[in-house]
């Protein structure tokens, strides 16, 4: 497996060629995550053929994917109640609190809800398929199916990526609409707005572009956690100290990379 | 319990539930997508309107579309072209122009945000495919800045600053002496409750004036009240006053006359003030002793003056008792008792010459000697005085005659 292939390195003597090597390091493993990624999409053809495969994604949509749906819920309900509330505060001052769906809802499309869905799914189960992979690692487990010839990247990791591809879009809506629902109980509590002239504005506002680019920037992300979670699981070494290492890495290169991608997204759509 | 193609319950259960969130979620997702992108897929359908600015001020896509001030629709799409900005419309309802037709893209809020505003206009109707023009928004920005700018240059040259200190000043001055109590809204915003008792004392005047009203005493309570004899009164007041028109009518009475159909009356009228344009004419003039008087010419005014100074003086002198008429008008009665004495003497000499006695009454009585001798003495008398008028010519020639010699 091309992700386990040794690096070779030259030694380093100064600080300047340790950097220099640390650039390479990161660049080379950016490669490799690229690769992995192409084989995990690459194999995914085989979900057409293996009954196995399917049952495999199923079961890890029902891991990221319902169960998820309890935490998401809190996040996206609370995270809606507070961006209703401040932006509601702030246009009271105005006498414009009843733009406040509008605020809730294009912040949700187009941010909070693709974001706040990454970094859930990169902390619980991007983590989770980094600790899970990395144990496999320090195992052995891995090593094993390669000598049945069983190819790692499409036995674990492409039911996991197509399961995440499916189901961060879907979350990443679920997200959304709590988040509306959150501000709107805001609305009509604090903000002494009608349910009607809550979600009449918010819909007035709403784009279905902003929701597209939403749901395409999730896909990004759950593509991106995948693809971090089960590089650094494949590149678990040092036993059950390897393991934790690797689910740090994962969940911090994970919300750095939702972050960045996040941005570029949102330059690419929004110029 | 394994299944006998390998699932398992839990399996199937997990599969199941994966597949109904994915399921309703993504039946969400297709409903918001259809709510936000304006499809109407189970009502009516739309109606397409294009129309052509020079310029749109910023309105974008899903601006909305007011017609009436109800919005109808949606900026479906814009186009640059060579000469302007391409609008495409979608509206919920259609719209029937017509001539005067106005579409215009304006700011739908002072925060911002554009809006198209479509007025239908009147006459006939615009026929389909004519181009429609819109018009282009008002920049308010700009219009704020030259209203700024037209300010500053009144307050910098008018003299306004200066009215306006002015005016500071005194109203400055006003609200002090409102606050010291001075002049009438002083006095009513002042503690002293001085007008609010007379005011109240008036108002109870008023009360008991209107209760006087409603009692129905005095002329207004008469008015007022429920008995309506001054109602009937005033109907035959009405009915006279009919009467008496119609007399006017029939040209009876003076008054009839003066407003009947025959004009006699009023050519002498017309005479009358021909007359008496004459005569101030004439007054004008100054002609006339009337004339005189009303002249610039103060002569006669003077000889007036001096007139009365003379009945001046000469009441004064009788108010003195000086002169016979002063000491007649005097309070000494001696003169008063002289005369009368003296006439109770010519009385009596009177008496005796009507009696004709004395040689005065034998005079005066025709059938006297005396007065026949008298008769006889001027009766000789006058002929010897027409003797010497016959006698003077020749007498006078005869002296001249022999005056030469």
């Amino acid at each position: 497996m091309i992700v386990r292939e040794p690096r070779q390195f030259p030694e380093t003597t100064n600080s300047l060629q340790n950097l220099g090597r640390r650039c390479l390091v990161i660049i080379g493993e950016t490669g490799r995550c690229g690769v992995l990624l192409a084989q995990s999409l690459w194999a995914a053809r085989h979900l057409l053929v293996s009954r196995r495969m399917r049952r495999e994604t199923v079961a890890q949509m029902y891991v990221a994917g319902i169960r998820s749906i309890p935490v998401i819920t809190i996040v996206a309900v609370f995270t809606g109640m507070i961006l209703a509330l401040q932006t509601g505060l702030v246009l009271s001052r105005y006498n414009q609190e009843i733009y406040v769906g509008s605020g809730v809802m294009v912040t949700m499309l187009r941010e909070m809800g693709p974001f706040m869905t990454g970094l859930i799914l990169a902390a619980c189960v991007g983590s989770s398929m980094a600790a899970q992979l990395g144990t496999m690692m320090v195992n052995d487990e891995i090593a094993a199916l390669e000598i049945m010839s069983i190819d790692p990247v499409r036995f674990l990791m492409t039911p996991r990526m197509v399961a995440m591809l499916v189901m961060t879009p879907v979350l990443s809506f679920y997200t959304c609409m709590m988040g509306v629902l959150g501000g709107g109980v805001v609305a009509m509590t604090q903000l002494n707005l009608k349910w009607s002239q809550y979600m009449v504005n918010a819909m007035d506002f709403a784009d279905i572009k902003d929701l597209y680019v939403g749901l395409f920037k999730s896909v990004i992300f759950g593509a991106t956690i995948v693809t971090v979670a089960c590089y650094e699981g494949f590149t678990t070494e040092q036993g059950a100290v390897g393991v934790g290492m690797a689910t740090r890495r994962s969940v911090i290169s994970a919300f750095l990379l939702i972050l960045v991608l996040g941005y570029f997204v949102t330059r690419i759509f929004y110029n | 319990m394994a299944k006998s193609d390998g699932y398992s319950n839990r399996e199937l259960t997990r599969e199941m539930i994966v597949g109904t969130f994915i399921g309703s979620v993504f039946i969400v997702l297709v409903v918001f997508t259809i709510v936000v992108s304006g499809s109407r897929i189970f009502s009516g359908g739309t109606h397409p309107l294009t129309v052509r600015f020079d310029r749109v001020g910023g309105l974008r896509r899903h601006d909305s579309v007011l017609f009436r001030g109800v919005p109808i629709g949606k900026v479906k799409q814009l186009e640059l072209n060579k000469d302007g900005v391409v609008v495409h419309l979608t509206l919920d309802e259609r719209v029937q122009l017509r001539e005067g037709y106005r579409i215009q893209a304006m700011s739908s809020s002072l925060l911002g945000g554009m809006q198209l505003v479509i007025d239908e206009g009147y006459g006939e109707l615009v026929p389909p495919g004519t181009p429609l023009e819109g018009l282009s928004p008002d920049n308010v920005i700009e219009d704020i800045g030259a209203l700024v700018r037209d300010v500053r240059g009144s307050l910098n040259s008018g003299g306004v600053l200066t009215n306006l200190e002015q005016a500071v000043a005194d109203i400055t001055e006003v609200t002090g002496r409102l606050r010291r109590g001075e002049g009438t809204l002083g006095k009513l915003l002042a503690a002293d409750d001085t007008l609010y008792k007379d005011i109240e004392a008036t108002l109870a005047d008023i009360r008991a004036i209107v209760d006087r009203v409603e009692a129905g005493e005095g002329t207004l309570g008469k008015l007022l009240a429920a008995d309506d004899t001054v109602y009937r009164d005033l109907a035959d007041t009405m009915a006279n006053l009919k009467k008496i028109t119609g007399r006017l009518e029939a040209g009876e009475g003076t008054l009839g006359k003066l407003l009947a159909a025959d004009d006699t009356m009023c050519r002498d009228l017309t005479d009358t003030v021909a007359n008496l344009k004459t005569i101030t004419g004439r007054l004008e003039a100054g002609e006339g002793t009337l004339g005189k008087l009303l002249a610039a010419d103060d002569t006669m005014y003077r000889d007036l003056t001096d007139t009365v100074a003379n009945l001046k003086t000469i009441t004064g002198r009788l108010e003195a008792g000086e002169g016979t008429l002063g000491k007649l008008l005097a309070t000494d009665d001696a003169m008063y008792r002289d005369l009368a004495e003296t006439v109770a003497s010519l009385k009596t000499i009177t008496g005796r010459i009507e009696a004709g006695e004395g040689l005065l009454g034998q005079l005066m009585s025709e059938k006297s000697a005396i007065s026949t001798e008298v008769e006889g003495l001027l009766k000789d008398g006058r002929d010897m005085i027409d003797d010497l008028r016959e006698a003077s010519p020749i007498s006078t020639f005869s002296s001249i005659f022999f005056g030469v010699f």
